[in-house]
């Protein structure tokens, strides 16, 4: 048991697009080692509730507590130096700079001035950025940036890592590829906040599911649970 | 003409368009990074070729002023970007153009102040106060050879800068996708405030290197940043490389077109950017789409 020490935790967060309120009073946590799927249907507000989180979409009401650390008023970039990675929906690497480059600007001890992943290391998990270093971010195929936004995540040596539809677009066979990769650096003991759209794989890999629907939390609790109540599954996942 | 009078104007067009390059240089990284059209640009070369004039008025010679500018530039540079420009990249266009208009304004108010508004010609450092024989019947000025060594220097620093070191690609990265340079933990004040400040020690150089050349008097930033603006355009919005080819490109056609046809030579840099623009929408590096 990783015990109950907050690694990240969102109380009552409101957030809105202009006129339209997104999140209505998202409660979620995620302790050290652990790793939570945030699961629900398309437009119910899960990326928006981890833009929320970096301070990428401004928190209309409630709080962002990083590490401990109140973050509700924080940038983006002292939420990332409190050990948050974050790996957006498509990915965003930077496509003028070459594969070399992307890491670098990336790599730093964590915050507590660990530093297990080095560039080294996250080149020997995935052997093909090795090969196309010297390309830049636009060149590799969809696998390979996938593979990219993780390994620079992973080079901030963070704490916890959120993952947004990090498989969404990717081939049957390099999908497999990259939650391996997740099952492998979740074992290293770094907590987890991942969005996708594959329920199965969630369940396997999650130690507890949060669903929301409408920007509101409708469900919690460990997979299976979740994958019993065929009733919740089809109506909150549509599956 | 002679083919040492055209010699001559070929040396004078590359000194002129590498001077332009300085002052494009940082304009284009300065929109490329944070998006903000600095009309103020011209008025910073203005005041690093006052500094010229009043280095040279204090103690005789020009020389001085080149690190001043260099340093002083960037320095000066932070300052603007901490205290002004920071407020206003989230605020809309308007805004900017505003804010840089009133620093026009501004600069040009406090020049008047200062030092009046007569038109002062600065001497050459005595130093390089001479002739350079090339061939037989044909001579070329020292001192626009250093304007040459100084800018070509300045040129491969900053490429160099830009293309080979970790803080240009965290540069680069933060014209691609600057929430994304946030999200990795890096500090974009920082960022910006390192950009404005070489843009602008950039654009001082230029003016105390150029005040030998063309004196100094009021307004001299206008025109300077008008045939800035072509060379940006020309180039690429945000592309250093394409700054540097397109400055190349004015400094040749503008001094060519003044040597050999002058009656329309006022025009050709103009027709140049509208030719280019047909041809290619983004310029000769911008980005596509
Ligand atoms: N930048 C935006 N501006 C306005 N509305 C947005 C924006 N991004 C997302 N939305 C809206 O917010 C809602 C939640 O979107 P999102 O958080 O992306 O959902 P999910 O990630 O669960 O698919 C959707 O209705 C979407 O249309
Ligand atoms: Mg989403």
């Amino acid at each position: 048991m990783t015990g109950h020490v907050e690694l990240l935790s969102a109380a009552d967060l409101h957030a809105s697009y202009g006129t339209s309120h997104i999140l209505r009073g998202v409660t979620i946590e995620v302790s050290r080692g652990e790793t939570v799927a945030l699961m629900g249907r398309n437009g119910m507000g899960k990326s928006t509730l981890i833009r929320t989180i970096m301070g990428l979409v401004p928190a209309a009401r409630g709080r962002v507590t990083l590490a401990g650390v109140d973050a509700t008023r924080l940038p983006t970039f002292a939420r990332s130096q409190l050990g948050i990675a974050y790996v957006p929906e498509g990915r965003g690497i930077f496509g003028t700079l070459s594969v070399a480059e992307n890491l670098d600007i990336a790599a730093r001890p964590g915050p507590d001035g660990e530093n297990a992943w080095t560039i080294n290391r996250v080149l020997e998990l995935f052997p093909r950025l090795a090969e196309r270093r010297t390309n830049r971010g636009d060149q590799l195929s969809g696998g390979e940036q996938q593979m990219l936004a993780i390994a620079r995540a992973l080079l901030t040596n963070p704490r916890l890592i959120i993952l947004d539809e990090a498989t969404e677009g990717l081939a049957p066979l390099i999908r497999e590829e990259i939650w391996s990769t997740i099952r492998l650096v979740r074992e290293t003991g770094l907590a987890a906040l991942i969005v996708d759209k594959s329920v199965s794989e969630l369940a396997r890999i999650s130690d507890r599911v949060v669903v929301l629907v409408k920007g509101e939390v409708v469900h919690e609790g460990p997979p299976a649970t979740l994958l019993a109540d065929q009733a919740l599954m089809h109506r909150h996942l549509g599956v | 003409m002679s083919l040492a009078g055209f010699l001559a104007q070929l040396l004078n067009g590359v000194q002129y368009g590498l001077l332009l390059f300085l002052i494009a240089s940082g304009l284009t990284l300065i929109f490329g990074v944070m998006g903000i059209i600095n009309l103020a640009h011209g008025s910073l070369f203005m005041v690093g070729a006052y500094v010229a004039f009043l280095v040279t008025r204090a103690v005789g010679s020009a020389w001085l002023a080149l690190p001043l500018a260099l340093l002083g530039g960037a320095a000066f540079g932070s300052l603007l970007e901490r205290g002004l420009f920071r407020h206003f990249y989230r605020r809309d266009h308007l805004d900017q153009v505003l804010l840089t208009f009133a620093l026009i304004l501004l600069f040009e108010e406090a020049r008047s102040i200062l030092v009046g508004n007569d038109f002062h010609s600065v001497a050459v450092p005595a130093i390089f106060d001479f002739s350079v024989p090339i061939t037989a019947g044909f001579s070329y000025s020292a001192y626009r050879f250093v304007v040459i060594g100084v800018c070509l220097a300045l040129a491969v620093a900053l490429f160099f800068w830009i293309e080979r070191t970790r803080m240009g690609a965290i540069i680069r990265a933060a014209a691609e996708k600057p929430e994304m340079v946030d999200v990795i933990g890096i500090d974009a004040r920082r960022v910006h405030m390192t950009v404005f400040a070489v843009g602008t020690a950039l654009a001082l150089t230029a003016g105390a290197l150029a005040a030998p050349l063309y004196s100094v008097y009021p307004g001299m930033g206008d025109g300077f940043l008008i045939i800035s603006f072509v060379v940006v355009v020309i180039g690429g919005l945000g592309s250093i490389s394409g700054a540097f080819w397109g400055a190349l490109l004015i400094g040749l056609v503008d001094t060519l077109g003044k040597a050999y046809v002058p009656a329309v030579a006022g025009l050709a840099i103009y027709v140049l950017m509208a030719a280019v623009l047909l041809w290619r929408p983004t310029g000769l590096f911008g980005q596509r789409g």
